[in-house]
């Protein structure tokens, strides 16, 4: 009863339609939204231009009809979001997801996700690693400065890489430089806010 | 529910013009992106995607149908604010004061004062809202910063979901899941008035790798405030101790996930009492150094299902202890709750839950101040109903929901919320709603007895001392509120934002002061004098209207400027003999309140912040209006190493924020300039 006997109450909400409507003629700028996407498809979707966008040593790809393999250590961290990966090809070829347990079953990957709960063992696997044609991704932090070749992290609301080109370099591939430019280069320093 | 319904017409008759044209006007004119295959997005299309989260009932807050904030990581890192109620500055809608070093007035949309009733306070689900009191005693909840996920706070009633005394709002402080806070982490640092502080951290994994862990110790020493003129020196240091962990099984985002947290503390803070008796000296004023020490646990379990629906268990046990010259109290909650998210039914998406609490206090006081009976037990049982209702897809949307609650003091009470949102496009939603929200009253109101209050001296009858007594009122009942609000929120180009929200609040059966008809106590036990029995009763009325503004802009990729801005007008009525209240209620809340944020990363190692707070004037106190300015400098000297030197209140040696010069616990805030030091590794 209050509230009417000011008589305000249906004045402003009346108001704040018309304030919408009027907002509706004004032309909105063209600018697109930013897509939004879960950190996990994010990330699955990169994979997959990883596997476009880099090329491995003539001995790791010789026969075209072997899948491009993509392994993962530990836990999956796509939430099931990169499974889908398996109907789809990248130069002609299948690609196929393996959870791999055991370090030495990791040398026949092209691509190697080390899942963060595996930290205290990636020493271990970088070592192993060592000259083999493995492409390295983590959400480890710290990873492209421990010898891991990409590094995804997340910097305010979006997914950013970090590329240590060093490592691809030593491990011969070659990652196409339309994909390099995208990320940091790890020996630049990246600033954490806390 | 007539003022509903004549209400509801009204709108119809005049706005459903404008709506008409307006829905007509932008039917099929903006397509909604559709989510494509993310298989098929280009790289720069993935890294310039905002990362949102996967669970399925978390709303994007630019898509809730109510009036939301949300301080993020990098607030609470860029405004050099040590303390929550300090980081709540930044928040349109949201009134903070402090009347002295360890007493913070922290209230939403008026009714401020230190032990603000009108408002929930949760940390990670645990109401820390003390029951007893009707309050939030905010040095007690001193979290720390680097803890804390984001907080988020809801203007307007959330009684549908939360339940009671979330009566103009709810802030929520969420911690961070343990698998964000691995690795060590130290943080330190002190200044002229941050005496010193220091946190240590350390989070590791357990079970192979499959659960997280953190476990945290911190320590604070904060120095007095200044002198307010021709008052007595502040006597309101005060320290705080506390020491936690977490343990999480499972990310946010995972199918299961089960976390325990626990903490304890104990905060020691100056203040001074004023004593009274009936003999010669009347009042006397004693400093005291009192502590609380508090102590919780907590565990909670979400599992979805892979039909899309979802189930949450929670209990917590939380125990508070305050000790006091006059008054000393413990308090215990145990509180269960659930909550079932069902599976999108057609047009559909339903919430149900329930919940549990008993709390159970055992009060010790003074012949000055006590609760009648000494302890009480009392048991709470509350359930709530939410359906989100689809009107037309990704456009409209209208929310229906109800809490039902149970307690001992004025049993059933209904709750229930209405919220129609329409989304024109995926850049703009604007929305509307009609709640119910009562606050239940608590012990300080049913069964706390102050006497020997002496007014000065007696009008009726000079030569004998006057004792004013409040008297416990076992037929206080709930305050009600009925709120309009509607709000719009607009992401204008890629880098600039808005959201407004407005509001029109009636509330009624609201708490008052009445003074009932002196009478003469002839020489006893106590000298002969006159008492004034005054007693809290249900007679305040009124409404409050406001808005509130939150602007960003990024102007650049390395600088962001934030502003908010709150406008509030109050009208209450009370009977005559009651103006008191209203007049106390109506100017301890500011009627304009402004900031302005900067954050500018001057280059990869040096970023500078700084903010300007305005807070119009207190008329009920005399406290003029001031404007607050605060910069923070940050280094990052090396990986993982931070050095941030922080000036808070710079233009302004010292100022008053609440309270009355008279008041004797009253002090002015300084300029408080502070180093912090931060260690990860």
């Amino acid at each position: 009863m209050a509230v009417l006997r000011h008589g305000r109450l249906s004045k402003i909400i009346c108001l704040s339609w018309l304030a919408v409507f009027i907002a509706q003629c004004i032309p909105a700028y063209a600018d697109e939204p930013p897509l939004q996407m879960e950190e996990q498809k994010i990330e699955a979707g990169l994979i997959y231009n990883f596997l476009k966008y880099t090329d491995w040593t003539p001995a790791k790809t010789e026969a075209t009809s072997t899948p491009i393999v993509i392994c993962i250590f530990g836990k999956d961290p796509f939430n099931g979001y990169l499974q889908p990966i398996e109907e789809r090809t990248v130069k002609q070829r299948n690609i196929t997801i393996r959870h791999v347990d055991k370090i030495p079953e990791t040398s026949r990957c092209h691509l190697l996700v080390v899942g963060t709960e595996k930290k205290e063992l990636w020493p271990e696997l970088h070592e192993f690693l060592a000259s083999k044609d493995v492409l390295t991704v983590s959400d480890l932090s710290g990873f492209s400065d421990a010898g891991g070749m990409i590094q995804f992290s997340q910097r305010s609301d979006r997914i950013a890489m970090d590329l240590n080109t060093k490592a691809i370099a030593e491990a011969h591939l070659h990652v196409q430089d339309s994909l390099l430019r995208l990320g940091t280069i790890m020996n630049h320093s990246s600033r954490e806010d806390q | 529910m007539a003022i509903h319904g004549v209400l509801h017409k009204n709108f119809s008759l005049q706005c459903g013009a404008v709506l008409g044209i307006s829905a007509f006007m932008i039917l099929s004119a903006h397509v909604a992106w559709a989510d494509a295959s993310y298989f098929d997005l280009s790289p720069e299309q993935l890294l310039n995607a905002e990362v949102v989260s996967a669970s399925k009932k978390q709303e994007k807050v630019a898509e809730v149908p109510a009036a939301v904030y949300v301080i993020t990581q990098e607030d609470i890192a860029r405004s050099g604010m040590t303390s929550i109620p300090e980081l709540l500055r930044m928040v349109p809608g949201v009134e903070v004061a402090r009347t002295d070093s360890n007493t913070w007035a922290v209230s939403i949309r008026g009714f401020n004062q230190p032990l603000a009733d009108k408002l929930l306070v949760m940390i990670d689900g645990r109401t820390v809202y003390n029951q007893l009191f009707a309050g939030t005693f905010w040095e007690a909840q001193d979290v720390p910063l680097e803890n804390i996920e984001r907080i988020e706070v809801i203007r307007g009633p959330g009684g549908a979901l939360w339940g009671a005394n979330a009566v103009n709002g709810v802030i929520n402080i969420i911690t961070k899941n343990a698998s964000q806070t691995q690795g060590n982490l130290v943080s330190g640092g002190g200044g002229n008035y941050e005496k010193d502080f220091l946190t240590a951290r350390h989070g590791g994994t357990f079970e192979n790798g499959n659960a997280f862990y953190n476990v945290y110790a911190k320590e604070s020493d904060h120095g007095t405030f200044d002198v307010v003129d021709g008052a007595a020196p502040p006597h309101d240091a005060w320290q705080d101790y506390r020491s936690g962990f977490r343990t999480d099984w499972g990310g946010d985002n995972s199918r299961d996930h089960v976390s325990m947290h626990g903490d304890i503390y104990h905060v020691t803070s100056d203040d001074y009492n004023d004593t009274f008796s009936l003999t010669p000296p009347v009042s006397s004023i004693v400093p005291e150094a009192f502590y609380s020490n508090g102590a919780n646990f907590m565990q909670d379990w979400r599992h979805a299902y892979d039909d899309g629906s979802s189930f949450k268990l929670q209990y917590y046990v939380d125990y508070t202890k305050r000790v006091q010259l006059l008054l000393q109290d413990r308090l215990t909650t145990l509180d269960v709750d659930s909550q079932y998210n069902f599976k999108q039914m057609g047009r559909h998406e339903i919430i149900v839950g329930g919940g549990y609490r008993v709390t159970a206090d055992d009060t010790g006081g003074s012949p000055q101040v006590s609760f009648d009976p000494q302890n009480r037990t009392s048991a709470l049982f509350s359930g709530f109903f939410q359906d989100k209702i689809t009107l037309q897809p990704e456009r409209w949307f209208l929310t229906l929901g109800s809490k039902l609650e149970h307690n001992v003091y004025t049993g059933f009470e209904v709750e229930p919320d209405a919220r129609l949102e329409w989304m024109p496009d995926t850049q703009q939603t604007v929305w509307t709603s009609v709640s119910r929200a009562v606050r239940t009253p608590d012990r300080i109101e049913r069964d706390l007895n102050i006497a020997n209050v002496i007014v000065g001296p007696n009008v009726l009858e000079p030569g004998f001392p006057s004792e004013l007594v409040l008297t416990e009122n076992k037929a206080f009942g709930s305050e009600d509120l009925i709120a309009y609000e509607a709000g719009y929120r607009r992401q204008i180009t890629n880098d600039i934002s808005v959201d407004t929200a407005i509001f029109a609040n009636d509330y009624t059966n609201m708490q008052s002061i009445t003074v009932g008809a002196p009478f003469f106590v002839p020489l006893g036990a106590d000298p002969a004098h006159y008492v004034f029995p005054i007693v809290a009763v249900n007679q305040l009325t009124g409404e409050v209207y406001g808005a509130e503004l939150a602007a960003n802009w990024k102007v650049r990729t390395d600088w962001k400027l934030s502003a908010g801005y709150t406008r509030l007008d109050m009208f209450l009525h009370a009977p005559l003999a009651e103006g008191a209240s209203q007049e106390t209620e109506e100017g301890q809340s500011p009627k304009n309140q402004f900031n302005l944020r900067s954050y500018w990363n001057i280059n990869d190692a040096l970023t500078l912040d700084t903010a300007a707070y305005y807070v119009g004037a207190l008329t009920q106190s005399g406290v003029p209006a001031y404007t607050r300015v605060d910069a923070n400098l940050g280094w990052s000297i090396d990986k993982g190493l931070r050095f941030n030197l922080i000036g808070q209140n710079l233009f302004d040696a010292a100022h008053r924020e609440f309270g009355s010069i008279t008041d004797l616990n009253t002090s002015q805030v300084p300029r408080s300039v502070f180093g912090k030091l931060t260690w990860q590794f």
